[in-house]
């Protein structure tokens, strides 16, 4: 079942205009790298206020009434364009080692922001927490973003 | 030397030709720059927001911009030189390409568009800091700059694709 999924991918019309016209893949990565540099951009934000290291004269529950909305959709438009740059040629990702440890980390990530991490800075609790609990907690979602990045970095050239 | 000269003698440096013939550096470079930008464009584009009033429409402009501040000085130091890096590893490529050229004019946009509100708009920040609706000028600055980096990130993602 996979197989022909992945031929019809390659090859229905539409698909293949995006892959094959000059600028359907540059446009497609130009709106997926917008989106990190946003997404990435309030995760730096959110965990400089967490760890008191930056931010500190701006309150989290205010950073994250006006953040969190701009957060959510840099990751629907990051995972939509990703989307397309994976849909237009699967066989070439699904191979690839750094973008199966991309799509575990994106998973990862994604679970966290929207559970422990969004209750911890959008009910503002965060600033009563103890500082070695808002410096894991940064430090586990600074890993995980990045380490998407990165790892998605890395799959045009292993 | 013409410019063009001057690439190909950047190009030969042994910097870039290291740089550029290594399987790690260049993707670790590369990815600093890429990644570089969310501290750098990302949290000047926080700023503008707040000129616009599109986030922190309760907190002065001030504090949004003392608080952004070295951060951002920071990641364009960071994305600066990994850009540099990168550009020696492709020099002469990169002069030709047409894309390229428009992404490094409008970074020279968006550095005149920021040194302008620094010279006319800073030193009257107090008349409007605690204000939810910013002047018209300060704010137009902060569409230029969303509009110039916007641009500069799409600019520099096709100009890979031409190299």
């Amino acid at each position: 079942m996979i197989e022909p999924f992945l031929d019809w991918c390659y090859s229905t019309p539409v698909l293949a205009f995006l892959r094959d016209t000059r600028f359907g893949m540059p446009i497609s990565q130009s709106f997926h790298i917008l989106g990190i540099t946003v997404l990435l951009g309030t995760t730096v934000a959110f965990n400089l206020r967490l760890t008191g290291v930056g931010f500190r004269e701006t309150s989290l529950r205010t950073m994250a009434d006006s953040l969190w909305p701009y957060a959510r959709w840099a990751v629907a438009i990051t995972m939509f364009t990703g989307l397309l740059v994976f849909i237009v040629d699967p066989r070439r990702y699904l191979v690839n080692g750094p973008f199966r440890l991309k799509m575990l980390l994106l998973l990862c990530a994604l679970i966290y922001q929207f559970t422990v991490f969004k209750r911890t800075v959008t009910s503002g609790d965060g600033d009563r927490l103890t500082a070695s609990k808002r410096w894991r907690l940064a430090v586990i979602s600074l890993v995980l973003w990045f380490g998407v990045g990165w790892s998605g970095r890395f799959i045009g050239f292993l | 030397m013409s410019l063009l000269r001057w690439c190909e003698w950047l190009e030969n440096t042994a910097f870039a030709v290291s740089l550029k013939e290594s399987a790690y550096m260049f993707p670790v470079v590369e990815g600093t720059h890429l990644l570089g930008m969310s501290v750098s464009v990302g949290l000047i584009i926080l700023l503008d927001l707040r000129l616009l009033r599109l986030a922190f429409p309760t907190e002065p402009v001030s504090r949004i911009m003392r608080q952004v501040g070295p951060w951002m000085v920071a990641g364009f130091g960071l994305v600066f030189a990994t850009g540099l890096a990168l550009f020696a590893a492709n020099a002469t490529a990169a002069y030709v390409n047409w894309f390229f050229r428009l992404k490094l004019a409008l970074v020279v946009v968006a550095g005149l568009n920021a040194a302008y509100y620094q010279v006319v708009y800073f030193p009257k920040m107090a008349q409007w800091d605690m204000a939810a609706q910013v002047p018209r000028g300060p704010r137009v600055v902060a569409a230029i700059s969303i509009a110039c980096w916007v641009l500069v990130i799409a600019f520099g993602r096709t100009m890979a694709y031409e190299l």
